[in-house]
């Protein structure tokens, strides 16, 4: 069977993007999955210690890939790629909440990162930002989560604590860590080819 | 012009896996959609009995091997058990212990949403067994339109998964026989964790330039349009998955 099969590069947003910038999100969306593997342990103790309140504690490692792709490109549509493929591979490695909830969260998260760096027009990348962004992106994966797991009957104050120990994931194991990390890989010249490295040396 | 042969016969399998990944997906999103919206026990043990079965005999995978995939979730699942029965204490009370109540309908509640998430691992693992990603990949481009230089990232990122985990692997050993002992206390083994953490970050990003080399020096995303040699069609089979699917879950959405 002969067959012609074309299909587009894309358009609009994912032109801008250029090849290094694509591998770079793919390799951190690969990273995320390899965290995940090795996060499996302390998920399980932490889950049979305090069910999905202990869990709840390190949300914020498992959406630092996206944030930490944003900080290094600095380009608007850098979370909706970055979440987009991580959905993937957490779908294909077996996630214990489902593959809808993968796609679930990716899709709560990335619609928040977007939202939170266009609103500073992508020119504000210091930690307030970055722990506004992870700290951000909880909530709305929280309602849904809570609606697919049955925290809803939990009571308003337990729910409230789970919420709110998660934004502190957020904010400080996802912000936080982003820029923590960002700036070391940055200082180690592996950036040099990307945005992050030339907004450190226009602050220098 | 990008003419080629394309083979479908590369696609082998039985039962759900001569299925195309796009009409199991809609069956997938489905089946979650309905164990979401059900929360009693009954309509979800029936749910994941099929699963059960249809993960052995559709999906090919052996008794043992489910068995490891359900004692997983299990991990899961229990702790989220005990907790939503005791969180969410509503009705008569069968038993207290101290200010904590266990009630019928909270126990109720507690082992729907348990067996829920058994449906929602079970029917993605049945997925997952069932398909190939390079299938996946094929149709995000040709049916689903997205642009292939952000399909092929997906495909990078599933590509250079096991590589990367061996290396966190290697890795995570070498610091281990530096240390000379097992981390001991939070503190030693948070240093371990974040030491592990920066070693796969650096691993990821340390292929970046390369690898955007060598797909450049090969003309990656020089043209506009792409082939691919492996085609997926979405046979009859695949439709009719589809419709059962939409209409098994619009007729069951009310029971």
């Amino acid at each position: 069977m002969t067959k012609q099969m074309n299909y587009s590069s894309g358009n609009g947003v994912f032109k801008a993007f250029t090849t290094i910038e694509i591998v770079l999100m793919a390799m951190l969306a690969a990273a995320n999955g390899v965290m995940t593997i090795y996060l499996s342990p302390l998920n399980q103790a932490l889950n049979g210690l305090g069910g999905p309140i202990a869990t709840s504690t390190i949300t914020g490692l498992y959406m630092i890939y996206g944030l930490l792709a944003y900080y290094i490109i600095r380009k608007p549509g850098t979370a909706v790629i970055t979440y987009g493929i991580g959905a993937v591979v957490q779908s294909f490695m077996g996630s214990a909440y489902g593959i809808a909830s993968c796609f679930a969260a990716a899709a709560c998260y990335m619609v928040i990162a977007e939202l939170v760096f266009a609103a500073f027009r992508y020119k504000k990348w210091n930690l307030s930002v970055l722990m506004l962004a992870g700290g951000a992106m909880v909530p709305i994966w929280f309602f849904f989560a809570a609606r697919m797991f049955g925290y809803m009957a939990w009571g308003t104050d337990v729910l409230f604590i789970a919420l709110g120990v998660r934004i502190l994931s957020g904010i400080v194991m996802c912000g936080m860590l982003t820029k923590l990390l960002g700036d070391v890989l940055s200082r180690s010249g592996l950036l040099r080819r990307f945005a992050v490295s030339s907004g450190r040396r226009a602050n220098q | 012009m990008n003419q080629l042969h394309v083979d479908h016969s590369l696609r082998r399998g039985f039962g759900l896996k001569s299925i195309d990944p796009l009409s199991k997906l809609v069956a997938l999103f489905c089946a979650a959609l309905l164990a979401m919206h059900w929360d009693k026990p009954i309509p979800l043990l029936i749910m994941l009995v099929s699963f059960v079965g249809l993960a052995r005999y559709g999906a090919g995978m052996s008794w043992p091997r489910l068995g490891r995939r359900l004692r997983f979730i299990a991990v899961f699942g229990l702790p989220l058990f005990i907790i939503t029965s005791m969180a969410a204490p509503t009705g008569e009370a069968i038993g207290a212990w101290g200010p904590l109540q266990i009630t019928i309908k909270g126990t109720e509640y507690a082992a729907a949403i348990t067996l829920r998430m058994f449906c929602l691992f079970l029917s993605s693992i049945i997925y997952i067994e069932s398909t190939d990603p390079k299938d996946f990949v094929t149709v995000l481009t040709t049916r689903l339109k997205l642009p292939y230089r952000f399909v092929f990232g997906v495909s990078m990122a599933l590509t250079f998964l096991p590589l990367l985990e061996s290396e966190g692997r290697v890795a995570r050993q070498a610091r281990q026989l530096r240390f000379g002992r097992k981390p001991r206390g939070v503190g030693e083994r948070l240093r371990m964790w974040r030491g592990n953490l920066a070693a796969i970050f650096t691993g990821a990003i340390r292929r970046v330039e390369q690898t955007a080399g060598s797909m450049e020096s090969k003309g990656f995303g020089a043209y506009p349009v792409r082939s691919f040699l492996r085609g997926v069609e979405i046979g009859i089979a695949g439709y009719t998955l589809m419709v059962i699917s939409v209409g098994v879950t619009a007729c069951l959405w009310f029971v």
